[in-house]
């Protein structure tokens, strides 16, 4: 029977289960959180109204953006670094950044989580190791507390930052720092003027990649917070399956998806996304 | 003029200086790539304002030679002076050349004039002084309505334009070009060779010039260096060049040339004459070749043609008995292949009018040529 259509049509077949995934596993979910906001408990728009005012949600939302922030510079700063030495350095190097870069891919949020835990508690790994080499005299305090949040979440986000900042670098024609430095222009001045302003589209995109990425994220903080850094998406947990407080809840959900969204209009508007993934 | 007097054989090099101001000296420089040698004890030394043109095939070391003279590579050996100081070691952007990138090598994210005004922002030179420089330079280039324009809108041919603009805007003291019109179409070539050639005389500025292209290189240069698998192989003005070629290589690079071996060869001031199969031919020689084995080079331009040995046999002139082999239309002329007794082929071209013309296949042909036109060659 396939054969028989014309061939544009073939491909669309192939096409098809996406959509029908997207549209059975997202969109209807997704108008059924919507229905809960605006008729839990009862029919309006009281949830949207609490969010505007109450400020215990506006904490925990600007907490959420500024812990994102901070990630996101970091992840950033780091891997742009890796990335700029992946382009500098010999092969074999460069396999080893990558192996850097993969491994973690390969252990589960959870596993790399209680890692972190094991590693940062007051008498874990690293504060044993510090007190030992006598460059501290009591533990440091690197679990439940935004330190180690961010710390674990900036280990999780370093490859998504790495992998577009790369590309973006990778685009850059080297005849083109080649011809800055026969110009008169120092190694730094190179870097600076040349260098820098070519990556700008990707370290825009990997931002806003990382960002969208850390303002859902659940298990870290949960975990590595021991309560005291609740974020957005611990917070609607928290309201859907301890307080049932079911419309508030997708009322921040909603909230959510839209910030992401223009979001990543922002990404799609600013910096090409293609070059990003090329 | 070169004397007749020694000149070493592994340096086939006569420095024909038009005027004895020698801006910088390469001397001796020999680059490595691990076992092998891409560049091979050259000399040469840059005369101030001349367009110098570095010429070979692909992999012959011109622009190995350029990157060093850029201060992109450091020479294995030798080293590089100027004005009697060595700058062998000087890191690129300590030198003021200006350079010109296969490719152009733009910076995408600045517009025209930003990427001409780019190495006066960096010698931090005024705002007032800087846009004066860049809108003379776009004049010059002929782009001033493009000053605002990013790089990747423009066409090759302006691409190009504005790399020659951004590399000449400081003065620099020497401008180097690596093959700039390889990436252009035929018809823009032309047109960009002959604005560079203007913009070389308005400026005086020294132009070193890499390419593997012939007639662009004969065209523009004042003097060429043909490179040959690393080596110098002649460093001459063009018309010197293409008559007066020291070797094969060279005969052969510039164009078609006849290559006849001449056998128990004797020298008589700048004259030798030897046995080309069975006939005595007489060639110009202004160098001393160490061996015997020689040939005559005559170019198929330069090549006469008569239908009997009675017009063909003059005093002053090589004869040479030959048989029509194959006849080429060409248009505007006929490429004419002939054969010697003993097999050995030449090649000329004569117009449509000539009564060789009408000749058909095998039929007996004269060929003749000035004594002074042969030139003898090492083989």
């Amino acid at each position: 029977m396939i054969t028989r259509l014309p061939e544009r049509w073939q491909y669309r077949l192939l096409l098809w289960p996406l959509p029908v995934l997207l549209l059975l596993c997202y969109v209807v979910p997704f108008a059924g959180i919507v229905t809960w906001s605006v008729t839990l408990p009862e029919l309006g728009v009281d949830n949207y109204a609490r969010l505007a005012n109450d400020p215990s949600i506006h904490a925990v939302l600007w907490r959420t953006l500024y812990l994102c922030t901070i990630v996101g510079v970091c992840a950033l700063l780091l891997a742009f670094l890796m990335a700029y030495c992946w382009l500098y350095s010999s092969s074999r190097w460069q396999r080893w950044v990558e192996l850097c870069i993969f491994l973690p891919f390969f252990i589960s949020v959870l596993v790399r989580t209680f890692g972190w835990l094991v590693a940062l508690r007051n008498n874990g790994l690293v504060n044993s190791w510090l007190q030992e080499l006598g460059l501290i005299d009591s533990p440091l305090a690197l679990t439940r507390n935004t330190l180690g949040v961010i710390i674990a979440m900036v280990h999780f986000m370093v490859p998504f930052a790495f992998f577009p900042l790369l590309s973006s670098m990778r685009q850059i024609d080297d005849r083109v720092l080649l011809a800055a430095r026969g110009l008169g222009a120092s190694r730094l001045r190179v870097f600076i003027s040349i260098f820098l302003p070519q990556t700008l589209p990707g370290l825009l995109g990997a931002f806003i990649m990382v960002f969208v990425f850390c303002l859902g994220f659940f298990i870290i903080p949960a975990i590595l917070g021991g309560g005291s850094t609740l974020m957005a998406a611990e917070y609607v947990f928290l309201q859907m399956f301890q307080t049932y407080n079911w419309g508030i809840g997708a009322a921040l959900c909603v909230l959510m998806l839209v910030l992401v969204s223009g979001l990543v209009w922002l990404l799609m508007r600013f910096s090409r996304v293609e070059r990003l993934v090329g | 003029m070169n004397s007749l007097s020694q000149s070493p054989t592994h340096e086939p090099v006569c420095d024909t200086a038009l005027h004895d101001d020698v801006q910088i000296s390469i001397q001796g420089i020999q680059k490595r790539y691990g076992r092998v040698l891409a560049l091979d004890d050259i000399f040469i030394d840059v005369q101030r304002g001349e367009f110098l043109t570095l010429l070979g095939p692909s992999g012959s070391g011109k622009t190995t030679l350029l990157m060093i003279l850029a201060g992109f590579s450091i020479p294995s050996a030798g080293r590089l002076t100027s004005a009697g100081k060595d700058f062998t070691q000087r890191p690129a952007e300590k030198r003021n050349f200006g350079m010109v990138f296969q490719g152009y090598a733009l910076f995408p994210h600045m517009s025209v004039a930003e990427n001409i005004a780019f190495p006066l922002r960096i010698r931090g030179v005024t705002a007032a002084r800087r846009r004066q420089r860049v809108e003379h330079m776009l004049e010059t280039v002929g782009l001033s309505e493009h000053a605002h324009k990013k790089p990747h809108t423009l066409s090759g041919g302006q691409q190009q334009r504005v790399a020659l603009a951004r590399a000449l805007v400081f003065e620099p003291e020497m401008l180097l070009l690596d093959e700039p019109f390889s990436a252009l179409d035929k018809n823009l070539r032309g047109q960009l060779q002959e604005e560079m050639k203007r913009i070389h005389q308005e400026m005086g500025t020294t132009f070193v010039f890499v390419t593997h292209d012939q007639s662009e290189a004969l065209a523009l240069s004042s003097r060429i260096a043909i490179f040959n698998q690393g080596r110098l192989a002649q460093l001459d003005t063009p018309e010197r060049l293409y008559t007066r070629p020291h070797d094969r290589f060279v005969a052969e690079f510039l164009g078609r040339m006849n290559l006849l071996p001449l056998s128990q060869p004797e020298r008589s001031g700048q004259r030798v004459s030897g046995l080309f199969e069975d006939t005595l031919l007489t060639a110009t020689n202004l160098r001393h070749i160490p061996h015997n084995n020689l040939m005559l080079g005559v170019r198929p331009e330069q090549l006469n043609i008569a239908l009997s040995y009675n017009e063909a046999a003059r005093e002053g002139f090589n004869c040479l008995a030959t048989t029509l082999k194959e006849r080429t239309y060409q248009g505007h002329s006929l490429d004419l292949t002939l054969t010697t007794p003993q097999g050995h082929i030449l090649t000329t071209s004569v117009t449509n009018a000539h009564p060789a013309a009408q000749a058909r296949k095998g039929s007996p042909l004269w060929l003749y040529w000035p004594v002074d036109d042969g030139i003898v060659i090492e083989a």
